[in-house]
């Protein structure tokens, strides 16, 4: 067992569930959105690819790479949350939180890419 | 791959997770402590100004309590917040710095760059494995010559003395075990500019090792390698190593042939060490007694040769039957250190004595006891390390045996040229008088200088003014390459050795041997001949000047100057 992938794992499959219930729900309504779970997922998202730097293996830099794409929408989504609440004239309106869902939808197709990739490595160690 | 960014980026894992979990919680705490506004209402901080608060608090800027004044809880976890971020920050900060002075980073990162250096190299050059005294004496000389090297040496202080040495070229050094094969390949033995690979570390299991790695990476290149013991010299030819250089055997060679041919000899020490050696340091010992002291590599070697030359010999050896010697030789027990034992082999009616223990003190004391015994002894001794020097040269020794310089001497005379090598292979075969004569017309060539041997080939590439001469079907001697390029009545202070044609050799040609295209000759003579020589051989009008006295292709000016110069020389009678 190599503990270094295990706890990879856990905050790859942390990052894709916490982004699954972020994005559960009406996409252009508030109250099926909590900004903490975006906020947690952003956190773990961001560990998740700390763990993989420096990974030699041509898996690792793709799970690097795919979990940078997750960053990248997440801080967008991010983003677009604090323009809307604090910036915007017009508060939290329908169309902001529909964009912010949809970058976090994107953001989970990445975590699910990962999480295939990290089951694919799974089942190919052979102990 | 870059090694090196990976390590960097793994290392910084540990800080980053740190910082970014410290930051999240400071955050996620100010989210969800209740604060008051400006007027006393409920209010909670959203994640964008917490991060705001967060970013310049952690980083130290402070600039106050924001959006409102903080109450009594806020500032409490404040204050954790500033110290739990500055905490995160020296840890990040710190384990960076840490892996920056790593050794193994700092190993790789040289490594790294030493790899690199390599690849870049242009010019070819020799892999030079083991940074002692004999690898820092090649490599020297090497950058002496004009020759890139790669040092690779498993002592950082030996690299360190390297920056000091001064050489004219920047060397790509690394501070590595050479009998990594990964080594030998990143110090570029399987590059195509790698002449040849050079092992001169002083442990022979690890020159094995180098030898066979460069061999299996790369067949054909030249492979170089000293030797201590019979066993490796063996295994090392086993594989076809090009050159292995035995220092003990080599100095019986030279210790014998100073015995029976000593002119020979002094010719053969002259070429392939370049100093002045005056006529008068010939060394003349008469045939008789020899005492060996030590029968250990050195004593073997020379017992073995004076043997088959019929000569008389003492050994003196402290442990006879561990060194499993003959009946049938004269043994006496003892270190020879102390006079009754150099009494006992009879020292006083022998010719001469060699010193030839492994230990220095030793050596020196045998020097000094036998010479209280017999002023007129011939003393060879042996010199173990290499900072006992000036002790020895103190003591007034005949013949000193120094393993590094016998085989750095050995190994400048393969750079050199091979066709040294095939000269001093020639003179084995001519008498003593035949020497005396070359010996002399050494002397005469370079008088106080040192003396230089360096080979001209004629082709199309090196010789281009020679090779175009030929072609048009005009003669050119030997005497015409050794003729001054500016004023051909001047003989340069040189003389060709041999010339290699078609394999054939032709000793010491005349003056006016007919040069042809595919020649090789061998010169000797002062060193800084070999610059005028490369004038006269590369550049067309110096050659048809220094052939027919005709310069034609220049100037008015030049025209008259040299017009009168040459019938000046003209009247003196040289055509």
């Amino acid at each position: 067992m190599n503990t270094e992938k295990v706890i990879f794992a856990f905050f790859i499959i942390l990052a894709a569930t916490l982004n699954f219930g972020f994005f559960l729900g009406e996409i252009h309504d508030v109250d099926h959105h909590n900004v903490f779970e975006l906020f947690a997922a952003l956190v773990i998202s961001l560990i998740a690819t700390v763990m993989k730097l420096g990974d030699r293996t041509h898996l690792g830099a793709v799970l690097l790479a795919t979990s940078l794409v997750a960053d990248l929408q997440l801080i967008v989504a991010a983003l677009l949350w604090a323009y809307a609440s604090n910036v915007s004239e017009a508060g939290l309106t329908e169309e902001l939180i529909a964009s912010v869902v949809s970058m976090s939808g994107g953001a989970l197709l990445a975590n699910v890419i990962s999480v295939v990739l990290l089951v694919v490595e799974t089942i190919t160690v052979r102990r | 791959m870059n090694y090196v960014a990976y390590l960097i980026l793994r290392r910084l894992r540990a800080p980053l997770i740190v910082l970014i979990v410290i930051y999240s919680v400071s955050i996620l705490g100010y989210v969800l402590i209740p604060g008051v506004d400006d007027e006393g209402n409920l209010h909670h901080m959203n994640f964008f100004e917490a991060f705001y608060f967060v970013s310049f608090m952690g980083s130290t800027i402070g600039f106050g309590e924001l959006p409102y004044e903080f109450t009594a809880p806020q500032r409490f976890w404040t204050l954790f917040c500033i110290y739990g971020t500055v905490v995160g920050w020296i840890y990040s900060i710190g384990a960076v710095i840490a892996t920056l002075r790593d050794q193994t980073f700092i190993h790789l990162i040289q490594r790294y760059r030493f790899r690199n250096r390599v690849e870049n190299l242009k010019q070819p050059f020799y892999l030079v494995c083991g940074y002692g005294l004999t690898g820092s004496a090649v490599v020297a000389d090497l950058s002496r010559r004009g020759i890139q090297s790669v040092v690779v040496e498993l002592k950082q202080s030996r690299i360190d003395a390297m920056e000091l040495d001064n050489l004219p070229f920047d060397i790509p050094s690394l501070c590595a075990d050479a009998s990594e094969p990964d080594v030998v390949k990143d110090a570029g033995v399987a590059m195509k500019n790698c002449i040849g690979t050079l092992c001169l570390t002083d442990d022979d299991h690890v020159n094995l090792y180098i030898a066979l790695a460069s061999k299996l990476l790369s067949p054909e290149r030249m492979v170089l390698s000293r030797v201590a013991t019979r066993e490796y010299a063996g295994n090392l030819k086993s594989f076809g190593t090009d050159h292995v250089v035995d220092p003990f055997e080599t100095f019986a060679d030279y210790l014998t042939n100073a015995v029976f041919a000593p002119y020979r000899q002094l010719a053969y020490n002259w070429l392939i060490s370049p100093q002045h050696r005056s006529l008068s340091s010939v060394v003349k010992p008469q045939k008789g007694r020899w005492v060996i002291c030590g029968f250990g590599r050195l004593g073997q070697a020379i017992q073995k040769r004076f043997e088959q030359h019929g000569l008389e010999t003492v050994i003196i050896e402290p442990d006879p039957e561990g060194r499993k010697l003959k009946d049938d030789y004269r043994v006496v027990k003892g270190l020879g250190t102390e006079a009754s034992t150099l009494i006992e082999a009879g020292t006083q009616n022998a010719v001469g004595i060699i010193a030839g223990t492994a230990d220095d003190a030793n050596n020196l004391s045998i020097v000094l006891t036998a010479r209280e015994l017999k002023k007129s002894l011939m003393i060879v001794a042996r010199q173990n390390h290499h900072h006992n020097v000036d002790v020895f040269k103190a003591a007034n020794i005949n013949m000193i045996m120094d393993p590094n310089m016998i085989i750095a001497q050995r190994i400048m005379v393969l750079i050199k040229t091979p066709l040294l090598m095939r000269f001093l292979e020639e003179i084995k075969q001519h008498d003593e008088d035949w020497c005396e004569k070359l010996v002399c017309h050494f002397d005469v060539l370079v008088r106080d200088h040192p003396l230089d041997s360096w080979s001209i080939g004629i082709d199309k590439e090196t010789t281009p003014a020679v090779y175009e001469m030929l072609r048009f079907g005009v003669q050119v001697k030997i005497q015409n390459l050794s003729t001054h390029p500016q004023s051909r009545g001047v003989q340069l202070p040189a003389m060709a050795l041999m010339v290699m044609r078609a394999g054939v050799v032709h000793l010491l040609p005349e003056h006016d041997f007919c040069l042809r295209i595919g020649d090789e000759i061998l010169f000797c003579g002062q060193s800084r001949v070999l610059n005028q020589m490369q004038w006269t051989v590369c550049n067309t009008s110096v050659l048809r000047y220094v052939i027919s006295g005709q310069d034609e292709a220049s100037g008015y000016l030049w025209q008259r100057f040299f017009k009168k110069k040459n019938e000046s020389k003209d009247i003196g009678g040289s055509a």
